[in-house]
Order: C-alpha cells, then structure tokens, then sequence
C-alpha cells in the first residue's frame, strides 16, 4: 500500500536517472524529454515529439509536477547530488521575477529564431554535457585502467567537452547543495511552465491547519522550500511532488485536494486582477520577451550584427546550413556521445558548435547515427539514401603535400576510401605512379579521403566547410558503365 | 659496442634468421619442382571452396588435430554481401566448419577494417555465418589487438603491430575477396594481408606495394582461397553498386601466396608488370609468378 508515494517517486527517479546515463554511455536510447520535444518541433515542423509534450502536460494538470520530481534525468541528478549531504533544509524565497523573466527570455529568443538560452537552461542539454562532456570520458578511462566493461559512446575525452561538463556539473553541485531544486524553481523555464500549469491542477497539495502543529519536519525535507508554516501553504506551483512531506508528517497534515470541491482551501492566494504591481510585472515580462526576441534576431547566426556570421565548420548530414544549426543547437552532445565514427566534436575554441573533426575519425557512409539520435531536431531525420547524397562539405586536393605527387609513392589512400567514386587515382603520362583526382559533382564532403590521408604534418586531402547542405550526383547515374554480359557456363578458362 | 646495442644487434639478427629459416622450411614448392594451384567454376562459393580443397588434398592436408586455425577473409568495408567489397559470408563459415571437421581446436576469424569495425562484421555478414559455423569472431580495432614484431627480410616495414591471433595461429588460412583497386591495382591474395597490421598510414607512406610485400613476411599464410564468385571490376575496393560487379563464378587456391595472385590477374585481366607487389613477392621468395612453374589444376565444378 502506498502511504506517502516517496517510495514510487525514488524508483522511478533512479529508473529514469539510471536509464539516461546508460543512454548516454551506452550509446541506449534516453527517455523522452518536455522541453527537447518542443524544440524538436520547433525545429523541424514534426508533430510527433509534441505527444510527449502533450502528456507531460497532461500529467503535471492532473498531479502537479511529477515530470520534474521523477521524470526529468537533472532534476534527479540534483537530488542525487545533495542527499549525501542530509542537510536541514527551510522555506525559500519564492524566486518568481527570476524564473518569469528567464523564461520571457529564453521564449522570446527562441521564437525569433534562435534556442541560446536553451544551451543552458533546457534540462536534457544541460545533463547532457554533464554525461557526454565529461562523465563518458571519465567512465572510459576508469574502464580502461580497471577492466570494467567499457563505454559503447564515444569516451575520447576533449578539451571543451572536458570544461563545459565541469563546468555544469560545479554549477549544479552548487546549486544543489546550497538549495536542493533551485536551478527547477528559478532557472528552468519547462520547470516555470509545468509550475504555472500545475498550479490551476486537478489534484493539489496542502497543509490541513486543523492536523498541522508546525513540528516544521516538512520544511525540513523539501528541496523546493515551498511550504510556508507561518501561512500553513504548500505552493503547488514550486512543487515538484517529491512527496518527502507526506512521507515525514507525523500527523498527516498534508494532503491531496482535488481543485474546485467545496471546503477545500485555494492552493495559493489569489491576487486581484486590479493589482496594479500585478500588471507592472507583466508588462515587464512581455518586454523581456520582446527584446530577448529582438535581440536574438540581430545577433543570432544569420542576423544583422557585424558578428552574427556562424562558425565555418562541417556540421552533421542534416544539419541544413551552419545558419540554423548554429541557431538550433543547444548542445546536448547526445550526437557525439553516440558517433560511431568518433568524428563528431564538441564544439570549441575553432569551431563552437558541434561539429565534424576528420583528423579524428570519418563520417561512415552507411550510418545516420546523430540524424536519428538528435533529441532537439537541430540535426534533422534524414533518410540513408538522402544522407549519401547529402554534402556537408567539398573536399580540397593539395598536391603540394601528396607523398604520390611528391615523393611518387603509391599510396591511393584516399581513393580507396572514397565511398561516391569522387576520387580516383589517375596514371598521367610521364609520372611515375597514380595520382589522386576529384569529381566535385560526386563528393560529399564526409572525409573518409581525409582521415586516411597519410600526408603529414598537413594532410594532402581536407574538406572545406560548405553553408548549406546540398544534393551530391547520383554516383550510381555518373559512374554507370555498359553491364558486362554475365559469363556463360561453357567459355573458355580465363585461367 | 656497448652491451645495450649488442644485444638489440643479436635480437633483430635472431627475428631475421627466423623469418628467414621459416620461409625457406616451409617448401614454397611442393613435389616435383612445381607449386599446385587449383582453379575452380561455375558453382557457388561453398561448392567451389569443396571442390578446390579436395584437389589440394582435402583439409586434412592443411589442419592437423588440435592445432588452431586462424580464418581471415576480407571484411574491409561496410557493404552488404552482394555488394561483393568482402568475402562471401557463406565461403568463410564453410572453411570454417571443415578446419573443425578435420580436428582444429579453434578457429578464429578477423580483420582490420577500413570502415567501423563493428558495422563491418554485421552488414558482411561474416560475423554471424562464422559464428553460426562455430568461429570466435574477435575485434581487430584496437591496438591492444596487436603485438609488435620486428622482419629483418623486410624491405620497408621493418617492424610492425600484427594481429596477435595471427600470431598465435598454428595454422593460417588467407581469404581474400578479388576486386578492382583504385590505388594496388588489383586486391586478392597479398593486399589482403594489410588487414593484419594496425599501422595502415605507415604502409600507405612508404610504398604500398613493397610494404604489402613485406607485411606477408610476418606471417606467411598456409592456404590462400580467393573469393571470385562476386567480382568487383570498377570502383574498387569499395565500389559504387551493384553495376561494378561480374558474377564470374571461380575460386583459385593454393599454398603459394603469390602464384595464386597471378593467376587472379588474368580473371580481372590486368596486365602483371602493373601490379607490382607480386615482383616484391616473388623477391621474397614467397612464390612464383612464372606458370610454366605452377601445376595448374582446372576444375569445372
């Protein structure tokens, strides 16, 4: 029998914890998510991933938001954090104006075309850098020096993924043990969201001041802060349904509601629709969206500003241009995690997006990994045939540094790679050995010439970045030769 | 002379004399003067692969009880069986249930693939059908795969990383798949044991075609079978599709590495002179390119 529902919220949580780090590490699928579902949608015009959305919301208006305290990977990571720590927790300060103007903010950007503030306040992307930037590599390397089954992902540790996993992981640590669910009660804007919704849901949260003797255990276990005793309130909006209070009350003072029966209390004060602080606050928010949104479309990759040019670099098959990836991806680093190829790059110093690097590894012709993996649709569903055609990139011939120019070795490299036909080794007149030449019409720009390139210190193919992904020729159409008739049973030994 | 250099002089001298001695001990060509190379057609890849081994004697000729065999085909790209870029799935469980029938205490299978590993081994589907046939099907990807050994008869490729299931083999069994090749010219039987060493960029940078040669020295094959059921002839090694493959139907084998090569020239037919790993091989003493000294046997199966 569930007294308390903390039990079931526990199992689910390290269900749901357990699942997207294996996901992550594993290269294993990660549990849909609210907020990505949304900008996958945003992002590529499918209505699928809105399902999730839709029951997300669903649930938090029927129980409040469960989403967060179970189902959302960082908000249990937080939790997972701070309960070592076991300490005596308090009522918090309701951070409204924060958690109201950031997601003005983060709203108003994204409807004028660019997701910036979601690289750190969407709560997939931020787990993802944790997991992919910095666990994964560290899972590696202690795999590798103690024998432990090794990570599927890609675990090659990089510099940038290095710091921005630290990076995230020092600011939750922070936040977490200073105030338990701070970043889901004044950061996240799913979480502000899911707050405004569950705060007119069916089924709310509150104390009975009739059973309650201000004993203040509650307070002392909710990692929101949102009970009050000197009020006896439970803010259903700040929380997250962890159910520690019904779980530690001694007198069984807090108890479910459904909103609208008679005799039941409101969940919150309500404020007067005359409030004239009321109407200052929203206007403000609505400037905020608006000039969040304003400002997006001046400086966001593609816009107006001296400095909007986004980063030349070669961005996944279904990247579209570097303009919209540059503007759609929040970084998550789901798609380097899982490269099979290993050629897929956080994004850094040179580059930082995500991106191709081809002195690592080369995009496998037969594989859309990152395409199908992509949780916020920067990267969008590509088929394989379209995938094969489509060019990231152009590769370059320097001759000047090809040891088959140069040196006359026969090397052929990266013919041998080259899965469109774009390069074939040609034998010209008066050289000593095959040289490599390019068909522009036929290359795709996924660097399997340039990885093998044994060319050094500089590799004699590279592949120039390209702003907008296009259709290569059919190497099928373009390399069609006369079919040679099948040879017939009784010809004569070709041996 | 110091100590130090001393003994690192008698250790390369000692690998040199070794490889040296295996070469010349194993009798390149067996009988009367003449090394056998069988010739095998029109059937599919298992029935040509029976038909040939038993004109070499059967595999009890080649695999004694206990011993441990070493299968390695080609597995280079990640393509599909008809695709015909890596040895029919079908041939290599075939060998593979004839080295346990004749007694082996294991067969092994591997290759050190150009595209990701794993993605090779499932869509050749080589992996599954020597499985299936009761191989170990062990990963060639990483480093620690490999053990370094160091060939003083080498030309170029002095010293390298070899695949340490190569190198604990008793006995080895080579096979190749035939195709067209944009940069050797022609891949069969002694392109095919790149896919032994880790270092590709080494051989790619110091000529191709003397360090295939040399690579073979490590570890000289015991049979070779080449695969030319499926015969790519454009757009080699990888290929484009289906439209650059003949389905020409033979399978050449035989002991010598080489000779086995030269008669796969003529099913492609290229010119010898242009592949020029096979003078290499021949330097080395691996085999001969001359038919008048091969025993050709042809076989219609």
């Amino acid at each position: 029998m569930i007294r308390s529902g903390r039990g079931l919220r526990r199992i689910v949580a390290a269900i749901v914890l357990a699942s997207a780090l294996a996901g992550f590490l594993w290269r294993l699928p990660v549990p849909p998510q609210a907020g990505t579902a949304v900008l996958r949608t945003i992002a590529t015009g499918l209505r699928a991933p809105l399902a999730v959305a839709a029951l997300v919301v669903l649930l938090t208006l029927l129980f409040g938001r469960v989403y967060c305290a179970a189902l959302c990977p960082l908000g249990v990571l937080q939790d997972a954090i701070a309960c070592p720590a076991r300490k005596k927790l308090g009522p918090r300060r309701n951070a409204k104006r924060l958690r109201y103007s950031l997601l003005a903010l983060t709203a108003g950007a994204i409807a004028a075309g660019w997701h910036l503030p979601a690289q750190w306040l969407e709560p997939l992307t931020v787990f993802g850098k944790l997991a992919a930037g910095l666990l994964l590599p560290f899972y590696a390397g202690v795999a590798r020096a103690t024998g432990l089954p090794p990570p599927a992902g890609n675990g090659a540790p990089t510099a940038s993924g290095l710091a921005v996993g630290a990076a995230a992981l020092l600011a939750l640590a922070v936040l977490a043990l200073w105030r338990r669910r701070f970043f889901c009660t004044a950061l996240c804007p799913v979480g502000t969201i899911l707050g405004l919704l569950a705060r007119h849901g069916v089924m709310r949260l509150r104390l009975n001041p009739s059973d309650c003797v201000r004993c203040g255990k509650c307070v002392a276990v909710c990692p929101t802060g949102c009970i009050d005793l000197a009020g006896a309130t439970l803010d259903n909006e700040r929380c997250v349904r962890c159910m520690n209070c019904l779980a530690v009350c001694p007198r069984d003072a807090v108890v479910w509601y459904a909103a609208g029966r008679r005799g039941a209390a409101p969940a919150t004060p309500r404020h007067g629709d005359a409030d004239p602080s009321r109407r200052r606050f929203l206007i403000g928010l609505g400037g905020t969206a608006l000039v969040s949104a304003a400002l997006a479309r001046w400086l966001k990759p593609g816009g107006v500003a001296p400095l909007a040019a986004p980063p030349a670099a070669i961005y996944p098959p279904g990247a579209g241009s570097a303009v919209r990836f540059a503007a759609a991806c929040t970084g998550c680093l789901l798609c380097v995690a899982h490269c099979p190829g290993r050629v897929l790059r956080p994004g850094n110093s040179a580059a930082p997006i995500v991106h191709l690097d081809y002195t690592r590894g080369m995009c496998e012709f037969n594989c859309r990994t990152c395409s199908t993996r992509c949780p916020t649709g920067a990267i969008r569903p590509i088929g394989l045939a379209a995938k094969q055609r489509c060019r990231i990139g152009m590769a370059v011939f320097h001759p000047s540094r090809c040891i088959a120019v140069v040196e006359a070795v026969h090397c052929g490299a990266c013919a041998e790679h080259c899965p469109t036909g774009a390069l074939r080794m040609v034998q010209h007149e008066g050289h000593p050995c095959p040289v490599p030449e390019l068909d522009e019409a036929l290359c795709i720009g996924c660097g399997n010439c340039s990885y093998p390139c044994p060319s050094r210190p500089e590799r004699a193919m590279t592949v120039r970045p390209v702003p907008i992904q296009t259709l290569a020729d059919d190497p099928v159409e373009r390399l069609k030769r006369p079919a040679l008739p099948p040879p017939e049973a009784d010809e004569e030994w070709l041996i | 002379m110091d100590r130090r250099e001393f003994l690192k002089t008698a250790a390369v001298a000692t690998a040199a004399t070794t490889v040296h001695w295996r070469s010349s001990a194993e009798n390149l060509l067996p009988g009367p003067g003449k090394t056998r190379v069988v010739a095998v057609r029109n059937a599919d890849p298992v029935n040509l692969f029976r038909k040939g081994i038993e004109a070499l004697g059967g595999m009890k000729a080649f695999v004694k009880p206990g011993q441990s065999v070493v299968v390695k085909p080609n597995i280079a790209w990640d393509r599909t069986p008809e695709e015909g870029a890596n040895t029919s799935p079908e041939l290599v469980a075939e060998i593979t249930r004839q080295a346990l029938a004749a007694g082996a205490s294991g067969v092994t299978v591997f290759d050190h693939t150009c595209n990701n590993g794993e993605r090779c081994y499932k869509n050749s589907g080589i992996a599954a059908a020597a499985q299936e046939a009761g191989a170990r099907v062990v990963s060639a990807d990483k480093i620690q795969d490999y053990q370094e050994r160091t060939c003083g008869a080498a030309v170029r490729m002095k010293r390298a990383l070899v695949h340490q299931a190569l190198l604990d083999a008793d006995v080895v069994i080579n096979v190749p798949v035939l195709k067209n090749h944009g940069g050797a010219k022609m891949t069969a039987a002694m392109k095919n044991w790149m896919g032994v060493v880790w270092d590709r960029r080494f051989m790619h940078q110091n000529n191709l075609p003397q360090c295939i040669a040399d690579s073979i020295l490590y570890r000289k094959p015991d049979l070779n079978v080449i695969d030319a059921y499926r015969v790519m002839v454009a757009n080699g090694p990888r290929g484009v599709s289906t439209a650059d493959i003949v389905e020409r139907k033979y399978m050449i084998l035989s002991r010598d590495i080489v000779a086995a090569d030269t008669l796969a020239l003529k099913v492609i037919d290229y010119p010898a002179e242009k592949v020029p790993y096979l003078a290499m091989g021949e330097a080395h003493k691996l085999g001969t390119m001359d038919t008048a000294a091969m025993d050709i046997v042809r076989i219609d199966a």
